[in-house]
Order: structure tokens, then sequence, then C-alpha cells
């Protein structure tokens, strides 16, 4: 093959089309650019003659872009060019044919990828700077949208398919699609539901999720805004995953109408209600059906799902800054209210002492003082604990409700022995169900303690009722 | 509580052989003569004791105010746990009139300086004394005509205080 003119050459016979390639790479100095079907891989790497042949040109410092379709079969050479042989080598569906670009300047194709249908050992041959430079820019294309073959390897080696996406607009298709992935489901689960009430407008899927997640020890995650209904669905999740499920609340209206769900970041489904030609706020009565975009690409789920931790990761910030605040606050005002009341009682008393009260009243400004006293060393172990909360981690377990209203409920009325209290449980199951648990630490009763205080306090009368 | 459902406190202070008279006690806690301080003098006289009602949810704190005005011959006439209470009693009962109120500023339902308002909104003439351990309401008590008073202060200081009102 000449080099002083440029033209473009069908090259037939084994041979031939072998020795015109191997001259091609060998001139190289720069970049190879080369695609080719899903056997192409075996046959650069199967034989040692054919791997010390690449690795001449890879040590010489040429750069080889390689797009191909890994598959199970053919990913262990793939494996091979990538890491023996420091080719880049990406993955995409379906290739048909193969050609290479050698230094920008040389181009070969197999015959079948110029015409359709036909195969044999037969290859197209330009050097013609245009036609080599058409194919560099369909290399780009093919290119930036391949897939880098570490990510495809490990999804084929952890059985994740790569999937596709795609929208539809059949309900059967969209819960269909969510089952499967739920029953597939893992590890995780991550879900965004804007709208209130969206975790009760399907309850048994959320359910059928939650009882998934609890039989395979997944996590849930699950970000939105909630109704009362939603509320008390999320209340059953957390009593049966315990730690291993959690909430944030999203600051957002009600205008965003959607559902996301995300299983083992393999699968997603991002579900709305179309509801045609109207703006949300005279959706009303109108007649609407569900669109669904369902989605196995892990690429393009990998990158939704990192939205979702992104957003989960800053609301936990936003949310620990907001208690850490709110602890300072409540400290602050312990220490420059509570504690200084308290003070005045005792300082007060103790002028009025020394002043010579008679012995009836000097009893009752000791007792005055000595509840003073009792009372800022209570409001110290209060902020302590709370000082120890923000400091670390809160250690949360299941924590019977009811025994932990029963218990608060007792020391309030041992405190108020006129009182008369009485508590009405809302949902009533807290009184029926043998056992309701919150996440909690040991503080709960406290919370308690201190929410029927303050009702026995501002309620008058001795008849006192707690209720929702 | 209902205003006026919990006895007002009135205390009569026992001084004993060996303790001052009232007027000695605010002498002492002022370092001024009674005799000398217009108020007091005009109750020698034989002019009506001043009437003072107070309000403060801490039962303890509220017997202390109700030791210092009977001591200082003032007359209680009010003793309340909320803010709710003494506007009950001096906007909408019309039956109160305290020439002086002792108020604390953080309680249930209505804190003091809402309930200032609002009883400075039907009688500007009552004088009125916010108790706080908060200093950050001390300028806005002052902006509508309140007189603060931050805790912890001395029995003196509210001697004085309620002297010079």
């Amino acid at each position: 093959m000449g080099r002083t003119s440029h033209r473009t050459v069908v090259i037939r016979g084994r041979r031939k089309v072998a020795a015109v390639a191997a001259s091609a790479l060998q001139r190289a100095r720069r970049s190879i650019l080369m695609v080719t079907e899903q056997d192409g891989p075996s046959q650069l790497v199967r034989s040692k003659t054919a791997r010390d042949f690449l690795g001449r040109i890879t040590s010489k410092g040429v750069e080889i872009s390689y797009v191909t379709e890994i598959t199970r079969r053919n990913s262990r050479f793939c494996q091979t060019l990538s890491d023996e042989l420091k080719v880049q080598v990406r993955h995409l569906d379906g290739v048909k044919g193969s050609f290479l670009v050698t230094d920008r300047k040389e181009f070969l194709a197999t015959y079948s990828a110029t015409a359709r249908g036909q195969q044999g050992p037969e290859i197209i041959y330009s050097d013609i700077p245009q036609n080599a430079q058409r194919n560099v820019y369909l290399f780009e294309m093919l290119w930036e949208i391949a897939i880098p073959s570490e990510i495809r390897i490990s999804a084929l080696q952890t059985g994740t398919e790569l999937g596709e996406t795609k929208l539809t607009y059949s309900t059967d298709e969209i819960f269909d699609s969510a089952d499967r992935f739920l029953n597939k489901m893992e590890k995780e689960a991550l879900v965004i539901t804007p709208r209130e009430g969206g975790v009760a407008a399907n309850p048994e899927f959320f359910r059928s999720l939650v009882r998934r997640g609890a039989r395979v020890g997944a996590t849930i995650k699950i970000f939105g805004r909630f109704s009362h209904e939603d509320e008390i669905i999320l209340a059953e999740a957390r009593s049966s995953l315990g730690g291993r499920f959690s909430v944030r609340r999203l600051e957002t209206n009600n205008a965003l109408d959607f559902a996301l769900g995300i299983y083992d970041r393999r699968g997603m489904g991002l579900v709305q209600y179309v509801y045609p030609g109207g703006r949300p706020e005279e959706r009303s009565g109108e007649r609407s059906y569900l669109s669904g975009v369902i989605s196995t690409d892990t690429a393009m789920i990998a990158g939704i799902a990192s939205l979702f931790d992104s957003l989960w990761e800053e609301s936990e910030l936003r949310e620990r800054e907001t208690q850490e605040r709110r602890t300072a606050e409540l400290l602050q005002d312990i220490l420059t209210h509570d504690i200084r009341n308290y003070i005045q009682i005792a300082k007060s008393n103790v002028e009025l002492l020394k002043e010579g009260q008679g012995p009836a009243d000097t009893v009752k400004m000791l007792e005055a003082i000595d509840r003073a006293a009792d009372k800022t060393t209570e409001l110290i172990e209060n902020a302590k604990k709370l000082a120890k909360i923000v400091g670390q981690a809160a250690e949360l377990h299941p924590v019977d409700i009811r025994a932990s209203v029963l218990r608060s409920l007792g020391t309030v009325e041992d405190a108020n022995p006129r009182k008369r209290i009485t508590a009405i449980y809302s949902p009533p199951s807290l009184v029926t169900e043998p056992r309701a648990e919150a996440l909690a630490d040991d503080l709960l009763d406290e919370v308690f303690t201190n929410v029927i205080s303050n009702s026995v306090k501002y309620t008058e009368g001795n008849d006192v009722s707690l209720s929702r | 509580m209902k205003p006026g459902s919990r006895p007002p406190v009135a205390h009569h202070i026992d001084w004993g052989e060996r303790s001052l008279d009232r007027e000695k006690l605010v002498a002492r806690k002022t370092g001024t003569d009674l005799r000398a301080e217009p108020g007091l003098r005009s109750e020698s006289k034989g002019r009506s004791p001043k009437k003072i009602a107070i309000v403060e949810d801490e039962p303890d704190m509220a017997e202390v105010y109700g030791r210092v005005v009977t001591s200082l011959g003032y007359e209680n006439v009010f003793t309340g746990e909320n803010g709710e209470d003494i506007v009950s009693a001096v906007t909408r009962e019309k039956k109160l009139r305290p020439d002086i109120i002792i108020m604390d500023y953080r309680m249930p339902k209505m804190n003091g300086l809402e309930a200032a308002k609002k009883i400075l909104e039907a009688d500007k003439s009552v004088m009125i004394v916010l108790a706080t351990a908060d200093d950050s309401v001390i300028e806005t008590a002052r902006a509508i005509g309140v007189t603060p008073l931050l805790k912890p202060f001395t029995i003196g200081k509210l001697v004085r205080l309620l002297q010079g009102l």
C-alpha cells in the first residue's frame, strides 16, 4: 500500500486484510480509535502474538481508545485489554461493524460496517483526510455515549443489568415494574414523595416495600411532605424497620406531584399524574392518568441516586444545625431565665431572713429556699443532659410508648396528688396494640413528664384530660 | 386560675424585738431615711396606702413580693398567676384599680409584656414593674412605659424602685 497519494480501497482476502490492518496499527504514533463488535476483544488478546503486538504499540505511548459491546463472555478479554495492555475500553450496546482510525489519518472498516448484511474478510481502507476525519467524529460520538468498561464489567459481575429507560403511560406497566423492582430489592430503597398524601395514596405498595425491607434487611429512606394519614403509615414502617427506616421532610409546596423510587440503585420508577391541559390548581375533577419513567439504566440511576444522596446529606446537616440551635437556645433559656428565677427566690428569702423573720415564717422561707435549690439542681441536670445529646449522636432504641407514658403519668400524679389526670390515646391502637414502639432514647420519659406537667400546670381545676 | 381565686398574699411580718420596723427596713435597704420618702411620708400622714397587684407564676416569688409590699405598708389587692389574670381583672371586670403592678415577664397564657400593653391601653395611670431574667426585654419594656427590673435583684433595689414610682 503506497503512502504517497491518498486513496480509498477495498481489501479482500484474510491474509491481505491482516497485513493491511497490522501495518496501519504499527504506523500509529499517537492514537488509535477503534470500534468492534463483541467478538473483537477475544481476537485482540486471545493469542500471545496478538497481545504482544498490542503491547508493543501501547508501550510506544500510543493511546488506544476502544468501543465494543462488553458481554459476560468477552468481559475477561476486555479486562485484559484494560488492565494489562492499557487500552481504554468502553461499552456500547449492540455495536455492529468494526472500524479504526489511526493518528486521525488512516481509516479501516470491515465491509459489513459499510454494507450491512455482508460478511467476510473484506475491509475498506482510506487515508483521505476527510474520510478519516468523518470517522473520527463518528468515533467521538460513540465514545461519549459509551459506558466505561469498569462500570459495565462491575455491573455484569454483580448481575446488574445496565438496562434501559422508557416512558410509559400504561398504569399496569408502571405497577408491574414497581412490583418487580420491589421484589428484587435486597439492600436499599430511596423514595421521594413531595406531595402530601403520597404515601397514603398507595398504602399497600408502601407496606409491601416495608415488608420486603424487613424481610431482607434493607434500608428505606424517604423524603417528602406528609399528611396525618401518611404519618400513621410511616410510624408503622418505623416500628417494623427500626433504625433502617429514615424520614426527612421536604420544604416544598404541594405543586410537586410525583413519586420516585430507586431500588438498590439498579431500578428506578418516576411516576406522576398527567392532567391533560390543566395547571395543578385547575385539576380538580379532571380525568388524569399515570405516566412513568421506568429505568434499569444503572448509569442514569446512579446520577439520580447521587442527587438524592446529596439532598439527603444536606437535609441531615440542616436538621442537625436546627437541632443544635434549638438546644443552644434552650440551654441559654434555662441558664438565663429559669436558674436566675430560682436564684432570685433563694436570695430574696435569704435577705428577708437576715432581717429577722419570726420563727413560723422562717420555716416557710427556708422551705422556699430549699425548693429553689432543688429546682436549680434539676435545671442543671437537664442542661447537662441536653448538652450530652448535642455532643453525641443519640443512641436510639425501640421504646414502649405506652409504658413510657404511664411511667410519666405516675411521676406527675405523685407530684400533683390532687389532680385527676386522664390520657386519651390517638391513634387508639396505642392502647389496643400489644406494644407500640418509638425509636427514642432514655429521655423519652422526661419528655412525656414535661408535656404532662405543663398540661397539669396550665389546666384550671383538678381534672386534667390529655389528648392529641 | 381565675383572678381572685387565690387569696391575696398578705403577710404580716413579725420583725421581733430585735428587728427593724418597716420604716427602718426601708431605710436600711435604700440607705435613706424612710421618713424622707414621699410615698411613705404621705402614708404616715393618714392617706390610704398604695394598692399593689402581684402577677407571678412562681408561688414562692409571689410570696416574696407579698412580704415586701406588705412590710412597706402597701395594700396587696390582687395576686395572679399569668398575664390573662391581671388583664381580665383590670380591663374586663373593671373592678381592679391598682396603683402599681409587679409582674413577671415570662408567664403562661400571656407574658408580662403583652399584659402590660393591654393594661396601659386601658389605664395609663397604673405603674407597672416588669421583673425579668431576660435582658433583651428591657428596652421594649421601657419603650412602652413599663419599669423593668432585671433578675436577680436585691430586695433593696425592689424597695427603691417601688418608692420611686
